[in-house]
């Protein structure tokens, strides 16, 4: 620091000399001025606070319970610095219980197992994850995050029990059910601090557990960065990061910030390298304003090396990266947020993550994330979800960025008001709205304020690799997803779904208009795809273009709407080329719990808000073997209870399976126009009264194998479409 | 950012050494030997020397860059075209082309054009770029005066054959100043004349190129600090990792290339380059805009002023990640902002190609030629967002390249937002399966009129030749004296059609204030595939008999027009019919499609089964006086058969009839219009006009409200305020 103290005195010297120079013409006395303005102290680097930006590893040796190592050239290092020293710390780390049931409610420290033995030898961090696969009890476990298993049905010895790498286990007694799981990490790195170097000889601040001739050691900036982070909160300056690779082995805190600015010198080269470690490159914690600029930030997993999801034993879903995860920045009530040209790489977890306290209607915490703004940033080659906002945070906007390669979503969110804009997306998951966070309850603010409020527009999504596409799911309302382009695209390209698992609710007040959704695709693997999918209520659909270019391609849907779906609204869009022109789908339901005769609760219908229809006069069909066996009236919807009631009683058990339609869907197909599709139209779902489809034009184009225009089986009403190219004979009671 | 980045260079300008702790991130160009000075004056220099008199030595230094005009007489850029295929037709002169004798009197810079006509063994020629041509002289193999002193040889070649010959002749030394003297400057070269008022002036452009070098070397940033930048040449960024180049001010930081040549800045390969906050100004404004334009020459096609004397303010070739913000760019030749490079199914192994540029907040203004321009499909994602386009003589935006975004600009007083343009030079084998040219063009503002080559009028959104997947929403015309977007579906064999095209929300106020009205149209379309849904058009008070709202050109296929309110125009909606010609015949059945004329008879490779059962008209005197039936389209030949014989000979004109066209044109709102609506064209079987409205409105001479020569099936329009007789049953096929 004492550099930068003296700049004042150095900016005097700095006017002195161009005023000398004589400098004729133009104003470098503007230099002076702009800097006057400003604090000169104003940005803190983290070099000089003792961060080494250094990617320097040499080998060392260590000896069990000494804090001395010898290394093969110490030129690099300076006392005070981190290091972190792999092979020589054998530990265990985040033991956790979870389970039986929900892995995501109430996970405990509280293990009570024994760990021993780790030798290293299966690398410097192995995560061990076991889990009871049956109530004798029994268990599997990997050491890969669950993308292979191991031992199965092993039984529980409650003594020592091999695992790999040396490492054994021991159960305590307790009451194993079906769906408990224990992970744990078996690492082997020391991270300390160099407390004296002599000659090769670094001693720690800490000592090794074990002796190793083959340590590899190198820098740890977390501590120096840290360090500065905090001192530049505290002092109200900035961080300046120079050129370099900054390991870390735990991720920096950005806590309470007034107003910072971190920046990164390039955003290729200031690289904040968290390979080794664990946590969020950047965990932002409350405060008002945080700026991040100009940096990489890479990780440990890619998407070759995804770890694996999968249902536990007692039928939850359960997603290993949690085990070892690394994220490029994180959220958490930060009221104003700006990323600009940040790039992350290779991040096992959510790149960034936004998860903290958020509004609940009228309730208004003290702090929470109102505006955060990726600009110009970049994911590739990552494990998991590019963006997330996983809380209700407001104003959350991705802007003109850039994601390639993401094993999950491009974005998921139940933040409010979202805006995702003008980015360009290959080879990753959907992009999600909504997707409430599924261990939440149904909560009253979604009522009050909603959730998943966003706008989708102008981005263009490529079909390399993993084509997500936009879904609109699991509680959002109130959602736009325009004038986006898909190219190429081999998956579904958008998706209003009013899906519900577990308590959240169905989504609704959706608008997709604008859209050019080009569905060619020639490369291996074709999907089965659909261009616009439509189960929510409320919804627009209008003046999107969805085709294949060349020959029809049976695969693909034009668009398809769901009984069930009340207000739709889909006109003036231009279907070509496509398997299926517009098609209707029937919503079914299965009954896993009666409570009487006429009172009973499912899964398949969405758990209707309690704001809406609440199912009131709707029809159900009972089906056996997929054939109509009976019909009912439904009574109503209890949204608190979820039970469903009948007008009548009926003989009822759980399994049975049902389709449902309501009295009136208010349909509104028109103007429409379908061309070079196999099947143009198929209305084969429930409809209703006020299902119409109307002021159609479906041509026969290129599809010289089509042979109806319209096939009706349900409800509808038509009227003035227009038939062209087709055997009339072949398509009856259609008026041209 | 600023306070380090100022901070920074205070520590690097007092005190360099810092510069290896990682502190000094940003090199100053200053420090690097660069004036920023605008001082000039005058000298005397002798044939043969190196040494000049200045008449005040100012603030020169030894090492330093500088220019001084009339004192070093040089050819430049001979250049030579014969007939043949556009952008195919450059010939290597040889030594077939001499020059000699300049003396400077015409200017510091100029550029010579002999165009010979095919057949003739006579030239005219050009000092002007075409303004003034000097009449045809007979070739005579000797040296024969032009102007300026300037005299020509042209030696024996088959010159009959037709030619354009160009090159330079320039009186400029750029060199480096060794030795100061008193008022004695030694140069590093010496002039080749000698004259007594030599204008000298600082060359900044050397001392930049190394502060830039020096910069990439040791993964710096690079600052220049408010001053006039001087440059002979541009300076090149290759191989960047993350490089920021900033400028203190927008205003007062300038680069001036008005005597020089190339681009400011031209970035090569390397990933990310900022470059924030500069002025740059070139030789040529708005207007010379007819100088930049294709020079109409007989020897040769496509010979554009702009390619003899350029230049740009930004140039990239394959960098990924380019922001370009704050950049104002004034006076430029050719682009103001242009990448090209290779795409990715070209680029090299370890080699990039353009991605993600973004021009954000910059400005296009007082230019001869194109404001942005991706020349082929190889940049991916460039955004040009806020930026602004004024008095601009080219292209306002023009690109080949994939998934851009043009969106949130002002522009007035300019060229075509081109799409497309994707000629056999500006694609590649990735075209087929990939597309080009996709784009977003919204919330833009287009003022006043399109003004191209220095002619007014134009197309203010034009899609075309090869683009893809264009969205067109939300942009304001305002007092809109051209026409808007097009959507056309005409092209070369050796190109492809535009399709799938959205035009939606835009609001077009058409009225002309203050000007000479044009013919003009907001929205005309000719390309397969494309929605125009929810657009205004209107004129304020008046109707204006010359704005045309929607005029839709057969045989586009797959129109969907609905729920547009089009007021106070004298053409409400005009349906056109299809035209194209003979270009070779192959035998009694089979023809060719001419590449000129109209050219409304696509060429759609991946759907040739379309065709069957197409008919042609026959056009005698511009009617149709007999038909055939298309029986087949070779995608592979481009041949067209029909089903019967036909007289046909080469130029004979015809209508196209497409059976089956699929239009709707519905709900919109037709009020106020002289000929509200016209559908005059053949028609089809799928051609509709239903539910629409149409008002007589304030068009008191309005007669009839929907004209109809075509097969239209006509449903459920409502018809208020016209004569019954002439509405009520509007004439059917």
């Amino acid at each position: 620091m004492q550099r930068f103290s003296c700049c004042r005195w150095l900016l005097v010297t700095l006017i002195a000399t161009v005023a000398a120079g004589g400098e004729p013409g133009p104003k470098s006395a503007s230099l002076p001025n702009r800097q006057a303005e400003g604090d000169t102290n104003a940005w803190l680097n983290v070099r000089d606070l003792g961060a080494s930006g250094s990617k320097f590893e040499t080998r060392g040796s260590t000896t069990d319970g000494s804090k001395q190592i010898t290394v093969a050239n110490a030129s690099d290092f300076k006392v005070g610095q981190g290091v972190m020293v792999s092979r020589c710390n054998i530990r265990y780390v985040n033991p956790t219980l979870w389970g039986p049931g929900e892995p995501y409610i109430g996970a405990s420290k509280d293990t009570g197992m024994g760990i021993r033995g780790y030798d290293g030898a299966a690398g410097s961090w192995i995560v061990f994850l076991l889990e009871m696969d049956s109530a004798e009890p029994t268990f599997r476990w990997s050491e890969d995050l669950a993308r292979n298993w191991k031992g199965t049905k092993v039984p529980v010895t409650y003594d020592w029990q091999p695992l790999g790498g040396g490492v054994e286990v021991r159960f305590s007694r307790r009451d194993w059910k079906p769906g408990h799981m224990i992970s744990f990490s078996a690492r082997d790195q020391l991270v300390s601090t160099i407390e004296k170097i002599e000659g090769n000889v670094l001693t720690l601040r800490d000592g090794a557990n074990r002796t190793a001739g083959d340590a590899v050691v190198r820098h740890c900036d977390s501590m120096a960065l840290q360090a500065a982070f905090d001192r530049a909160i505290r002092e109200k300056k900035n961080v300046f990061i120079p050129i370099g690779r900054y390991r870390l082995a735990t991720g920096l805190f950005v806590r309470n910030a007034g107003a910072i600015a971190i920046e990164g010198q390039s955003s290729e080269d200031t690289i904040l390298d968290i390979s080794d470690g664990q946590g969020a490159c950047l965990a932002l914690d409350r405060g008002t304003e945080v700026t991040v600029r100009n940096l990489r930030l890479v990780g440990h997993t890619g998407l070759a090396e995804q770890p694996g999801a999968f249902r536990t034993s007692s039928g939850f879903s359960f997603w290993a990266c949690t085990l070892k995860s690394c994220s490029g920045a994180s959220i958490n009530g930060t009221e104003r947020v700006l990323f600009e040209n940040v790039h992350a790489s290779r991040m096992a977890s959510e790149c960034f993550i936004s998860g903290g306290p958020y509004r609940r209607g009228a309730e208004e915490p003290k702090q929470y994330t109102k505006s955060a703004t990726y600009l110009r940033c970049s994911v590739t080659d990552c494990a998991a979800n590019a963006f997330n906002n996983c809380d209700f945070a407001e104003n959350t906007s991705v802007l003109y960025c850039r994601i390639n390669g993401a094993g999950w979503h491009a974005y998921e969110g139940s933040g409010r008001f979202i805006r995702f804009i003008g980015n360009y997306v290959r080879n990753a998951g959907p992009v999600t709205i909504g997707d409430i966070p599924h261990t939440l309850p149904r909560l009253d603010h979604y009522h009050d304020l909603g959730i998943g409020q966003a706008v989708v527009r102008d981005n263009v999504f490529e079909g390399i690799g993993r084509c997500g596409g936009v879904t609109a799911i699991y509680g959002t309302t109130q959602v736009v997803i325009a004038n986006n382009l898909f190219i190429n695209y081999n998956g579904n390209a958008i998706h209003a779904s009013s899906a519900t698992v577990h308590n959240n609710y169905p989504s609704r007040n959706i608008t997709i208009s604008g859209n050019i959704i080009d569905l060619t695709y020639a490369g291996e693997k074709p999907s089965s795809r659909i261009g616009i999918n439509v189960s929510a209520s409320d919804t627009l659909v209008h003046d999107n273009q969805i085709y294949v270019r060349g020959a029809c391609d049976a695969k693909v849907t034009g668009l398809q709407f769901r009984d069930g779906a009340l207000n739709v609204n889909a006109h003036d869009n231009l279907i070509r080329n496509c398997g299926r022109g517009i098609t209707t789908q029937r919503l079914s339901g299965t009954i896993t719990e009666t409570a009487d005769s006429r009172t009973f609760r499912q899964t398949g219908l969405p758990l209707e808000w309690r704001t809406s229809h609440l199912y009131r006069n709707w029809n159900l069909v009972w089906l056996k073997s997929n054939k109509p066996v009976g019909e009912s009236v439904m009574d109503g919807y209890d949204p608190a209870a979820l039970q469903f009631k009948l007008k009548e009683p009926r003989d009822m058990k759980v399994g049975d399976g049902f389709e449902v339609f309501p009295p009136s869907a208010n349909w509104n197909i028109h103007d429409n126009t379908i061309t070079g599709c196999q099947q143009p139209v198929t209305l084969t779902g429930y409809g209703s009264d006020s299902s119409f489809f109307r002021d159609n034009l479906v041509e026969r184009g290129g599809a010289t194998n089509a042979t109806q225009a319209i096939v009706i089986t349900g409800r509808f009403q038509l009227n003035g479409n227009h038939i062209a190219g087709f055997d009339e004979k072949n398509n009856p009671g259609i008026k041209p | 950012m600023k306070s380090a980045v100022l901070l920074n260079i205070v520590l690097l300008a007092v005190w360099p050494g810092l510069a290896q702790t990682g502190a000094a991130d940003w090199l100053n160009v200053r420090d690097c030997g660069a004036s920023g000075s605008k001082f000039e004056t005058t000298a005397a220099t002798t044939a043969g020397s190196n040494q000049i008199t200045v008449a005040n030595a100012g603030n020169f230094k030894v090492g330093q860059g500088i220019m001084v005009s009339k004192c070093n007489i040089r050819y430049t850029r001979l250049n030579m075209w014969g007939t043949g295929e556009r952008y195919y037709n450059t010939k290597k002169p040889g030594s077939s082309v001499e020059m000699r004798g300049y003396d400077g009197s015409a200017g510091s810079w100029v550029v010579y054009v002999l165009d010979i006509a095919p057949g003739q063994r006579a030239f005219r020629w050009t000092d002007d770029l075409g303004r003034n041509w000097h009449p045809a002289v007979a070739i005579t193999h000797d040296w024969q005066a032009l102007s300026g002193g300037v005299e020509v040889r042209l030696n024996e070649r088959d010159w009959e054959s037709g030619y354009v010959i160009s090159f330079g002749a320039r009186d400029q030394l750029v060199t480096t100043i060794e030795k100061i003297a008193g008022n004695v400057l030694t140069l590093k070269d010496a002039a080749n004349r000698s004259v007594q008022d030599a204008v000298v002036r600082h060359n900044d452009g050397v001392a930049l190129q190394a502060a830039i070098d020096r910069a990439l070397k040791e993964k710096r940033n690079v600052y220049v600090p408010a001053g006039h930048y001087r440059m002979a040449r541009g300076v090149s960024v290759k191989n960047a990792a993350a490089i920021t180049i900033e400028g203190a001010s927008a205003v007062d930081t300038v680069l001036d290339i008005s005597d020089g040549e190339g681009s400011c800045f031209s970035l090569s390969d390397g990933t990310e380059v900022t470059l924030r906050n500069f002025r740059m100004t070139g030789f040529m404004g708005f207007d010379e805009a007819d100088r930049a334009d294709e020079l109409s020459t007989k020897g040769a096609t496509a010979v554009w002023g702009l390619w003899l004397k350029t230049c740009y303010a930004v140039g990239i070739d394959g960098t990924e990640r380019v922001l370009v913000e704050n950049c104002h760019a004034s006076r430029m030749s050719s682009e103001c902002f242009v990448s090209g490079g290779p795409s990715r199914g070209t680029v090299k192994p370890g080699r990039h190609h353009s991605q993600a540029i973004t021009y954000l907040r910059c400005s296009a203004t007082d230019c001869a030629r194109n404001a942005f321009n991706d020349v082929n499909c190889g940049t991916e994602n460039t955004s040009v967002l806020h930026c602004r386009i004024v008095n601009v003589g080219g292209n306002t935006w023009e690109g080949a390249s994939r998934f851009v975004k043009f969106i949130g600009n002002y522009v007035r007083n300019a060229g075509p937002v081109g799409i497309g343009n994707l000629g056999p030079a500006n694609r590649d084998k990735t075209y087929p399966d990939l597309g080009a040219g996709q784009h977003i063009v919204a919330d833009n503002v287009f003022e006043g009129k399109v003004s191209y080559g220095g002619r007014a009028g134009g197309n203010a959104v034009c899609t075309s030749r090869g683009a893809t997947q264009v969205i067109v929403r939300n942009n304001l015309f305002i007092n809109f004296n051209s026409s808007g977007v097009t959507a056309s579906g005409e092209a070369i064999s050796r190109e492809y059609p535009a399709a799938n095209t959205t035009i939606t929300g835009n609001i077009f106020d058409m009225t002309c204030v203050g000007q000479k009205p044009l013919r003009r149209t907001a929205i005309n379309v000719s390309a397969n595939d494309t929605i125009i849904a929810d657009n205004q058009i209107y004129v304020r008070g008046q109707c204006d008999p010359l704005a045309s709202g929607i005029r839709l050109r057969e045989p586009a296929l797959n129109l969907i027009v609905h729920d547009n309110l089009i007021r106070n125009c004298g053409f409400g909606v005009v349906t056109e019919r299809g035209r194209a010609q003979i270009g070779e015949v192959v035998d009694a059945r089979t023809f060719l499609r001419a590449d000129r004329g109209p050219m409304n008879l696509p060429l759609e490779r991946s759907s040739p089964w379309q065709y069957r059962g197409w008919g042609i008209a026959w056009l005698v005197e511009n009617k149709p006086a007999a038909t055939s039936v298309i029986e087949s389209f070779d995608p592979e030949t481009l041949q067209f058969k029909l089903r019967e014989p036909h007289e046909m000979k080469a130029g004979d004109r015809f209508d196209v009839i497409a059976p089956s066209l699929n239009w709707n044109i519905h709900d919109n709102t037709i009020t106020g219009c002289q000929q509200p609506v016209m559908l005059t064209s053949h028609g089809s079987d799928t051609s509709f006009f239903r539910n629409n409205l149409i008002e007589r409105g304030g068009a008191t001479n309005a007669t009839q409200a929907i004209v109809v020569t075509g097969r239209f099936k006509l449903d459920g329009n409502h018809i208020a305020g016209f004569d019954g007789k002439s509405t009520d049953a509007p004439h059917k096929p």
